[in-house]
């Protein structure tokens, strides 16, 4: 990453560091602080949309280590944030269970699910691998609809979370708690590919032959991308559940994986900032299509399906003619006004 | 005395077979500690194969290979890694989309003992390995004479400087046992001369220049060398083991094998 | 035993139909090197649009089916020059995110055109009636499907083995690059793959359309059932997608009599058909990644 013109690290901490000139913390701490007053001037509707945003974020950021990262691809990233949403709502409804609790546990059962379907990388990679994660999806959607213990067409239902005694219901409060985790998740994804992990499933995914050569135990690793994958995935279900009341399978469908993907291709697969901008990128535009329908004269399902159709394009678009996604886009533009007024 | 110290690496009886082709037939060869010991032969030989069996890659269906008295065959190649051997290969197969640092650091990877969480949470533990490794890796890169190409993404490099973050990449495994194959192939004179430096100067220790990492301060003890250059192999390799078509036909030093008839007749050519 | 025979023949039968879109999908991979995802959706156009014809203009049904069909041949042109030829030599997961999103595309305008509700031909051509073979009844409309799935399984083996477009086609997945040094054009064999493909679909989205119904929502599924079936037989043989399709729909149907029975008594319902090709796709990873018939890779270091 190139720096601003005249700036050097001075040593191999601030080298590595995510946030190097104090500059750049000072935009982080208005950046956030801004962010924590958006529940006071943001209109309801589009808080809530931000919301859904930043938990679809999170298993983004899932995705973005397992496929980004470890090149593994998989297409059924929403069937795992289901079976955390489940495991969440059933723990807290049948098992009384508290909100925070009941959280990772959601995370570490989907992480678990995500191993089962992840065996497989051992005999087999690429193409093989995405049909065995496929059939992830078919499998466990059909399990949502099926198991008579999730309650089948009603789902589970899953009580508002409250922490530390203060009940989150409404949407302004649910933000703190989404902006808190969200940024919390973003920052460890970030922290685990800067260091030997990252650099483990980085090899694993350019030349897993040649990361075998270095000490590194292919096999286990991909178990392990699998595992950190999913369990983001389960932690964005669990708080899916908890926000909309419920957990039903609705909502997990492979529509749901297919964008997911897409986010992660638009925003750029190269790194975790990758997942924030195609995240913000389509959910934005499909929520303006959503709330701007009436004014072209569609119905709510007809704008829907518009916004849709045109983002499965641009999807497409963006595959050929940007595969780096908006982050590469962000970075040269970066670079060029760095160097100003130099060329080079 | 050389000949006198403990074989690190035996390869006894191998043989190796793909389908009908038989790549080693009954190889033979011992490395002794502390010795630079080169393979040469005809391309198509079977010394990248040995290579292969040595690191795992390839399962030999019959003999041994011990390391420091340790059977290899039938280990995961990754604990062979472990073990203390490492190796470059022909190819390069170096990660394009990393920069050479990031190659290094990678490399470093078995030398980290910080876990999933811990890395999660970086400050303390994972931040201060990372500091530990990078000064490392660094006087590696220094050693290497590759700083000004650190940061760039070894896809853009060209071939040489390629070659020397491949080397670079083996000697941060921290091996007792370095396997080289053909690291010096497609480079020009000077290019050779340089990595020819690079090899003795590894083999005996940079003492005086890095006393803090331990790799380059004591070298790698032993070396095995797969070369095509004869000037390179007759001046640096202590002994040199000779393959034709999977057999060994000669093993011995640099001066025997030279008047080793059978050597001349298949791969040397007429004495000059 | 009555009962097994009977499941034999539907599973027989509705296997055929997975063989049938299979093909298509077999075709364009091995032109392409790209596993087509949204091959289902191409199969509920293909049907969307022969009923556009006979439902909407009132167009006689064989007519409908011949302008579907070439509707889809232009489809299928299309999406191969617009969205397939710009990512040859990219990374899979381009490919595999560009047929997903094609997917979404397809089905967005596929509701909006035709609704989500379900329609039907106005007129057949295969007869409704069953065969009474003792007590197993033969769906004599799914019995003329499988003929049909035969003769074009068969004319297409015919043709990729002898025609000389046929061969070209089998040239560019052996080996593109010296192909092409030979004269053949890799671009005009992508192109016919994928039309070919597309009208195959087509077809198989017709008689699905008059065997099971007509909706945009539920007919996709065959498409991932029938890369099911392409990788139980082998990703580059079209005589291994003939076999996992009928292996397939088989196994469905097996499922469907004996396991379904046994979830409904502990309350799961019936429905196991809809998801055992894909426990079976599981398992053929798992033991046989390579299906039964395909090509098997091998790596050098």
């Amino acid at each position: 990453m190139s720096l601003p013109c005249g700036t050097y690290n001075r040593s191999y901490a601030r080298d590595m560091a995510i946030i190097r000139t104090r500059a750049q913390w000072g935009m982080a701490i208005a950046g956030i602080a801004l962010l924590c007053c958006f529940p006071r001037f943001i209109p309801l509707a589009w808080l809530n949309v931000l919301n859904f945003t930043m938990i679809t974020m999170i298993a983004v950021f899932g995705l973005s280590i397992l496929t980004g990262y470890t090149g593994q691809i998989n297409i059924g990233q929403s069937a795992f944030m289901g079976v955390g949403a489940y495991t969440s709502a059933v723990l807290a409804t049948n098992f009384g269970l508290p909100f925070w609790v009941a959280l990772p546990c959601a995370g570490i059962m989907a992480g678990v699910t995500g191993l089962i379907f992840g065996a497989p990388s051992l005999k087999v990679k690429g193409l093989y691998l995405a049909l065995a994660t496929l059939a992830a999806q078919f499998i466990l959607h059909w399990v949502f609809m099926h198991w008579p213990y999730l309650g089948g067409h009603e789902g589970v239902s899953a009580p508002y979370p409250s922490i530390a005694g203060i009940s989150l219901k409404t949407t302004g409060s649910y933000f703190y708690l989404l902006l808190g985790l969200t940024l919390l998740m973003g920052i460890f994804a970030k922290n685990i590919v800067r260091t030997r992990l990252g650099r483990a499933f980085i090899a694993i995914r350019d030349n897993d032959k040649a990361a075998e050569g270095m000490g590194i135990n292919v096999y286990n690793y991909k178990l392990l991308a699998f595992f950190i994958g999913c369990f983001y995935a389960g932690i964005a279900g669990s708080l899916l559940a908890h926000y909309t009341g419920f957990a039903n399978y609705d909502f997990y469908t492979l529509d749901d994986s297919v964008w997911m993907l897409g986010m992660l291709i638009v925003g750029g697969l190269g790194g975790i900032m990758g997942a924030v901008y195609g995240t913000l990128f389509i959910k934005l535009i499909e929520q303006a299509f959503l709330i701007n329908a009436p004014r072209m004269g569609l119905s709510t399902v007809q704008g829907a399906t518009l916004g849709t159709v045109l983002l499965g394009i641009v999807i497409v678009i963006f595959i050929i003619f940007e595969p780096r996604g908006l982050q590469h886009r962000w970075e040269l533009f970066k670079a060029s006004y760095r160097l100003w007024p130099f060329s080079y | 005395m050389v000949s006198e110290a403990k074989a690190k690496l035996k390869v006894e009886d191998v043989e190796l077979r793909f389908g009908g082709v038989t790549a080693l037939d009954d190889v033979s060869v011992d490395v002794k500690e502390g010795e630079i010991l080169a393979i040469i032969g005809p391309n198509g030989a079977g010394k990248t194969c040995i290579i292969n069996s040595i690191t795992g890659y390839y399962r030999p269906q019959r003999g041994k290979i011990y390391y420091d008295g340790r059977q290899l065959i039938g280990q995961s190649t990754h604990k062979i890694i472990k073990l203390g051997i490492s190796r470059t290969y022909q190819n390069i197969e170096l990660f394009t989309g990393l920069t050479a640092l990031e190659n290094l650091m990678a490399s470093r990877h078995p030398f980290f003992k910080s876990s999933v969480v811990s890395g999660a949470i970086y400050f303390g533990r994972a931040h201060r390995e990372e500091i530990e490794n990078r000064h490392i890796v660094e006087d590696i890169i220094d050693f290497l004479e590759i700083e000004a190409w650190r940061k760039k993404v070894v896809g853009a490099l060209p071939y040489g400087l390629r070659k020397r973050v491949e080397l670079g990449r083996a000697l941060a495994l921290e091996p007792n046992l370095l396997l080289l194959d053909e690291p010096m192939a497609g480079m020009n004179l000077e290019e050779k001369e340089d990595m020819a430096r690079f090899i003795l100067d590894v083999f005996e220790g940079q003492a005086r220049k890095y006393p803090d990492t331990p790799i380059l301060r004591d070298g790698v003890k032993t070396i095995m060398l797969i070369e095509h250059d004869m000037g390179v192999v007759m001046d640096i390799a202590d002994r040199i083991m000779v393959l034709d078509f999977g057999h060994k036909i000669a093993e011995g030093t640099p001066k025997e094998i030279k008047a080793n008839p059978e050597v001349v007749r298949a791969y040397l050519g007429e004495e000059a | 035993m009555a009962q097994f025979i009977q499941l034999i023949i539907l599973g027989l039968l509705v296997g055929s139909l997975y063989a049938l879109i299979g093909i298509g999908l077999v075709l364009i991979y091995r032109s392409s090197g790209v596993l087509n995802f949204a091959q289902g959706y191409l199969v509920m156009i293909g049907a969307m649009f022969v009923w556009s014809f006979a439902g909407w203009l009132a167009m006689p049904i064989v007519p409908s089916i011949l302008l579907g069909l070439g509707g889809a041949w232009l489809l299928g042109m299309l999406i191969e020059r617009l969205a397939v030829r710009p990512l040859l030599g990219q990374p899979i997961l381009s490919t595999i995110v560009m047929t997903l999103a094609l997917s979404l595309v397809l089905m967005g305008i596929a509701t909006v055109s035709w609704g989500p509700l379900g329609l039907s031909y106005p007129s057949k051509i295969f007869p409704e009636e069953m065969w009474h073979l003792g007590a197993v009844w033969v769906p004599q409309l799914q019995f003329w499907t499988l003929v049909v799935t035969g003769a074009i399984l068969g004319g297409l083996l015919f043709y990729c083995a002898r025609s000389k477009s046929g061969l070209a086609m089998q040239a560019i997945a052996d080996d593109t690059q010296c192909s092409r040094t030979l004269g053949v054009k890799a671009t005009s064999v992508l192109s016919l793959s994928w039309a070919l493909s597309a009208i195959v679909a087509a077809m198989g989205g017709y008689l699905i359309g008059n065997m099971i119904g007509l909706e945009v929502l539920s007919m996709p599924m065959f498409g991932f059932k029938a890369i099911a079936a392409m990788i139980v037989g082998g990703m580059e043989s079209l005589t291994g997608v003939l076999c996992g399709g009928l292996l397939i729909g088989i196994a469905e149907y097996m499922a469907c009599g004996y396991l379904d029975p046994w979830l409904a008594a502990v309350g799961w319902g019936g429905g196991i058909r809809d998801v055992f090709p894909f426990v079976v796709l599981v398992m053929v990873l798992l033991v046989k990644p390579y299906g039964f018939f395909g090509w098997k890779r091998i790596e050098r270091v």
